[in-house]
């Protein structure tokens, strides 16, 4: 029995020695169980989490099947031949599956919500998108200021409403308050009667225009669709050439044609030439102590109608 | 209804919700009970997935109206057919096959209406092809004694007659008067493909054919001053072909994406001319055979013209951090069409040529856009950007002896204009800095430096510089707030107020000191300018149910106040806004924006005849405006209500009835002060108002799994008051003719029934 004890010297090494085999085998065996739940993927993929995630569930995703994000015979959506389905942006979430002591469920490995900063976000969806009208993206106010994809996509259902015509408006204006109020003025673009969308004029991606313009300016955005007033004219109007926006304001107005305010005080801010133009115009010239011919119907526009530049050798007034 | 009234009404909304909000406090234990009916859904089959759907009905509307029917056609009391639909296929998520194909329109049988067909392969090519109507009805209660609308020339009744210049001499007018709807159509036909190409590279085509036809209110003056201009306002033809085409070529690389496109504008104007029959009678000033009956006058309409641009743009990634994106584009603004001559009346002498046939209008357009965004640290974000926008406006300038509104002679040597082909060229740095604090915290801070040039302006070189600041934070789950505000300066080297002026008469023609427009004018787009702006955005769930907004800028430009022109603008808009969900199935939102824009302006009257008066305080005027507008929204949509009043619903959906309540009210009131210094005389001067209230009330109830019945109220009123135009008759202008419309009003119900399938 003596022969076999282990002398007082050899124990401590030996102690030492196994403890920290236990030490690294057991931080060894915790990486390798903490690794394996964090790389598991549910076992059937959309079919374990559409089991939950379907009609009248808090957070419904069944009709991501019937979207563009669902084809398996599509290498390139999350639900590819060798992709992960909701995993592939959710991550893989086997333990969701499980349920915690309390009855509760371990969250998704990444879930779009809460915490989590826009960028990390963006940084999913962008690993597909980042091409196409998101080239860009890096640079625009809107990654500036922190927004994510899905702050204006909804992914999981049948038809995003920021992408159709008559329910984007309403996705834009969750942020852009004033431009609701806007499109409601006495003259606007028709907006609210669905004949045209936001995007019509602004590339929410971002472009090389400014306020996120789908063109590189102001007016070139605006001859896409009135490209009549683009001339060149033999006699122009500078600030017309310059920039649309000097008289019209896009969204609504109070004032007739989108201008930004009344003929004649409006054009009376950059023209007072002798006589007429720069007559002060009050209630005199209106009915019954008077009639002023640049006051009344469309003001200056009674004669001056070429506001936005004259083709015409005599027309150098724009009255031709 | 007063801003006093809809306040309140928005307080006893926000009132009327309180209870649902006490009862969603623990909605945990209530939310399936909201009403008190638990376990009254019985245990059924499961909704069914339908893809496509019809929806069929009518509608009546209650009285004729421009204004309510403007963009989508309801302007015509009486019955109208509804007719939507959307058939699509999309391929089984799991199968092989990945043919997706959609056929949709929305308001088929209105004016306003819209067709879309889609068909494609994913992942390898798109065909879309649209179609889209947008009326625009603008003036209703027209009149003119002009004939031959829609053509090139109108003509004036046979038995027209005149006694002198004024729209008091003549004596047929008011029995000649005809209608006349001034409305105009834009057809859009639309075709786009989409091509995957190999190696990921992506082929766009889109081509894209609009028309606009119709008719427009278009002013037409006779006269060869100020002096003694006759004008009429004529139902003048609008008939437009714009042709786009928009071709893209694009690689998405990992590193690297790049894009090389053209895009092409051409327009077509099938009316290139106007001519009228001169209504006024011969006047003083005018030369011999201006008057009716040989008097003509004549416009041109807008030119054909077309735009050719080339562009390549793309990302670069140094980086998982940096990134740099552009863009370059060239295009050429291009117009050619052959001129009129200096006028139509030939008893005028006009006999200096014109110095060319066409214009030969040509403007080349330069646009580079160029922009980092990096991530140096991981919390900390910049962007910086450099930007050039020019406009080369390479138009020949020639000189023009003008005939003065096709009333005098031509004008005579030494007299004559020459066109000012504007160019300018903007070029503009920025630099914005966002340090992220928290998760959704961040401040910002930004810079920018703008220089302008232009020539033939009043100024040659400007710069501005703009300072901005900014903080966001979220401090809780259901709280966050942003501030933003900022400082621009716009410095003007030189305002040389009559450059145009003299340079834009022949040789000789002009005096050094010679002038225009006042010399203290200063025009807003140009001139030196302090603009500073502050926004306030804040957000806040006191329940998980609950949203409450509140948003407000306030924004003001300041020009120097010893100038003419305008002097200051000030702009503010507030927000508030909220939203609650009482239930998974009661949704309610609520806002109310408040909008002031206030301007102020200087000038000094004086006439030609006594031009030392043009250097005579006394003879200045003063003019503010205060335009203010209020909005309102209400909304409460309610699912499934049938079931809180005890009527059953089947699981597939069958028996549900749906309701929903929409209000919205809109104001402006314009306020505008002129008022004079001693020798000018003002007075008071109505406001301009608009106030706009719909009430709609709609249900829709789930007769079978497939088809449910829809039923819609809309209540509307509008109600309008413009000095320029109310009481002004066709003839209540001495020197101009006018259409006689009068401010739009209307009172309107339009009643739907509609009955959708789906399947």
């Amino acid at each position: 029995m003596t022969d076999n004890k282990i002398p007082r010297s050899a124990a401590l090494p030996r102690f030492l020695l196994v403890s920290a085999a236990l030490v690294v085998g057991s931080l060894a065996w915790h990486s390798v169980t903490a690794q394996g739940e964090e790389a598991q993927y549910t076992r059937e993929g959309a079919e374990d989490c559409l089991s939950c995630h379907g009609p009248g569930d808090e957070h419904p995703a069944h009709e991501i099947l019937r979207t563009p994000h669902a084809l398996k015979a599509d290498d390139r959506t999350p639900f590819g031949e060798e992709r992960h389905q909701c995993e592939t942006c959710h991550g893989p979430s086997q333990s969701h599956l499980s349920r915690r002591a309390d009855g509760s469920r371990p969250p998704v490995d990444f879930s779009f919500e809460g915490d989590r900063a826009a960028e990390e976000m963006n940084t999913v969806c962008l690993d597909c998108h980042q091409g196409g009208a998101r080239v860009h993206w890096p640079a625009t106010i809107h990654n500036q200021e922190g927004l994510a994809c899905v702050d204006c996509h909804t992914l999981h259902a049948e038809r995003d409403p920021v992408l159709v015509m008559e329910t984007q408006p309403q996705v834009c204006f969750g942020c852009h308050k004033t431009q609701r109020a806007e499109f409601h003025r006495p003259s606007t673009h028709p907006v609210e009667a669905g004949m045209l969308s936001c995007s019509d004029c602004h590339a929410p991606h971002g472009g090389a225009g400014p306020s996120h313009l789908v063109k590189s300016t102001v007016n070139e955005t605006c001859y896409d669709c009135h490209a009549e007033k683009r001339g060149p004219f033999l006699w122009e109007h500078a600030p017309v050439r310059e920039d649309c926006t000097n008289c019209h304001t896009p969204h609504g107005s109070i004032h007739d044609d989108l201008l930004i305010a009344k003929s004649p005080w409006l054009c009376q801010r950059c023209h007072q030439a002798q006589f007429h133009p720069s007559t002060a115009y009050s209630g005199t010239g209106v009915p019954p102590q008077g009639a002023a011919q640049q006051l009344l119907l469309k003001g200056c526009q009674n004669c001056h109608s070429q506001v936005h530049g004259s083709n015409h050798p005599s027309g150098v007034r724009k009255t031709r | 209804m007063t801003v006093r009234r809809f306040r309140l009404a928005l307080m006893l909304f926000l009132a009327a919700m309180l209870p649902f909000g006490v009862a969603a406090q623990d909605q945990d234990e209530q939310q399936d009970d909201f009403f008190g009916l638990e376990g009254d859904v019985p245990e059924e089959e499961a909704a069914p997935v339908f893809e496509n759907y019809v929806d069929i009905g009518a509608g009546y509307l209650s009285e004729d109206s421009f204004k309510y029917g403007k963009y989508t056609g309801l302007t015509d009391e009486g019955i109208e057919p509804l007719f939507s639909f959307r058939l699509q296929h999309r391929p089984a998520w799991d199968g092989d096959n990945t043919t997706h194909w959609r056929m949709e329109g929305f308001r088929v049988r209105q004016d306003g209406r819209r067709l879309e067909a889609v068909v494609g392969q994913q992942g390898t090519q798109k065909l879309a092809i649209s179609y889209r109507e947008t009326p625009r009805f603008l003036i209703e209660d027209a009149v003119t004694p002009f004939r031959d609308v829609g053509s090139t020339f109108l003509t004036l009744p046979a038995d027209w007659e005149t006694t002198g210049g004024s729209t008091a001499d003549m004596p047929g007018l008011r029995d000649s008067l005809q209608s006349v709807d001034i409305e105009t159509k834009r057809r859009r036909f639309q075709v786009a493909y989409e091509r995957q190409l190999p190696a990921d590279w992506t082929f766009n085509a889109d081509y894209r054919r609009e028309t606009k036809e119709g008719t427009r209110a278009f002013g037409a003056v006779i006269g060869t001053n100020g002096g003694n201009p006759r004008s009429a306002i004529l139902p003048a033809p609008t008939d437009f072909v714009y042709d786009i085409v928009d071709l893209n070529i694009q690689y998405d690389g990992d590193a690297y994406q790049v894009g090389f496109g053209y895009y092409g504008s051409f327009f077509e104007n099938e009316r290139n001319s106007l001519t009228w029959e001169n209504p006024f009678g011969q006047f003083s000033g005018w030369a011999p055979g201006v008057g009716f009956p040989d008097g003509l006058g004549r416009l041109a309409l807008e030119p054909d013209n077309q735009f050719n641009q080339v562009r390549a743009f793309g990302q670069y990634r140094f980086s998982s951090t940096t990134v740099l994106t552009g863009t370059a584009a060239y295009g050429r603004m291009e117009q050619d069409e052959d001129f009129l001559f200096y006028t139509v009346n030939r008893n005028l002498e006009a006999d200096r040529p014109l110095p060319r046939e066409s214009l030969d209008g040509e403007i080349n357009t330069t646009l580079v856009d160029i922009r980092l965004a990096s991530r140096p640290f991981d919390r900390f974000h910049l962007t910086t950007g450099l930007r050039l926008d020019d406009r080369e406006n390479e138009t020949p300038r020639d000189v023009y002896y003008v005939v003065h509104g096709d009333a005098g002679h031509q004008d005579p040597p030494g007299s004559g204009r020459i066109n000012l082909p504007y160019s300018y060229t903007k070029k503009d740095f920025k630099l914005d800095g966002t340090y992220r604090l928290a998760s959704r915290t961040r401040l910002t801070a930004g810079y920018s430096y703008a220089e302008e040039g232009r020539d033939f302006s009043e100024v040659n070189k400007s710069d501005e510089q703009g300072v901005k600041l900014g903080f966001s934070a979220q401090p809780t789950d259901t709280a966050s707030i942003k501030l933003d505000v900022s400082r621009e300066e716009r410095d003007v080297d030189e305002y040389i107020g009559n450059l145009p002026f003299r340079i834009s008469h022949e040789p000789g023609g002009t005096a050094g000191d010679d002038f225009e427009n006042h010399p203290l004018l200063r025009k807003y787009y140009l001139a030196g300018r302090d603009r500073d702006k502050v926004s306030l955005r804040a957000d806040y769930f006191p329940m998980a149910r609950i949203s409450l907004g509140l948003s407000s800028s306030y924004s003001r430009d300041d020009y120097d106040e010893n100038t003419f022109g305008l002097n200051e603008a000030r702009v503010q808009a507030h927000t508030v806004d909220m939203g609650y969900v009482p239930a998974d199935d009661v949704t309610m939102t609520a806002f109310y924006t408040h909008e002031r824009f206030d301007a102020d302006m200087r000038g000094r009257s004086w006439p030609g005849f006594a031009p030392q008066l043009a250097f005579d305080p006394a003879q200045n005027w003063f003019m503010s405006s205060d335009d203010e507008v209020d909005t309102v929204g209400l909304s409460v949509n309610v699912e499934d209500i049938g079931r809180r009043l005890g009527m059953k619903t089947r699981s597939n959906g069958q028996g549900q009835l749906d309701f929903g309540v929409d209000y919205l009210f809109s104001r402006s009131r314009s306020e505008i002060e002129v008022t004079g210094a001693a020798n000018i005389q003002t007075a008071p001067l109505p406001d301009l108002f608009t106030r706009l209230s719909s009430v709609s009330v709609s249900g829709r109830y789930q007769a079978t799994a497939a088809t449910s019945l829809r039923v819609g109220v809309e209540y509307e009123t509008y109600s309008s008051r413009n000095f320029a135009l109310d009481g002004t008759e066709v003839d209540t202008l001495a020197n101009v003719l006018g259409l006689g419309n009068q401010s739009p009003d209307y009172d309107v119900t339009w009643v739907t029934f509609s009955f959708n399938h789906r399947f």
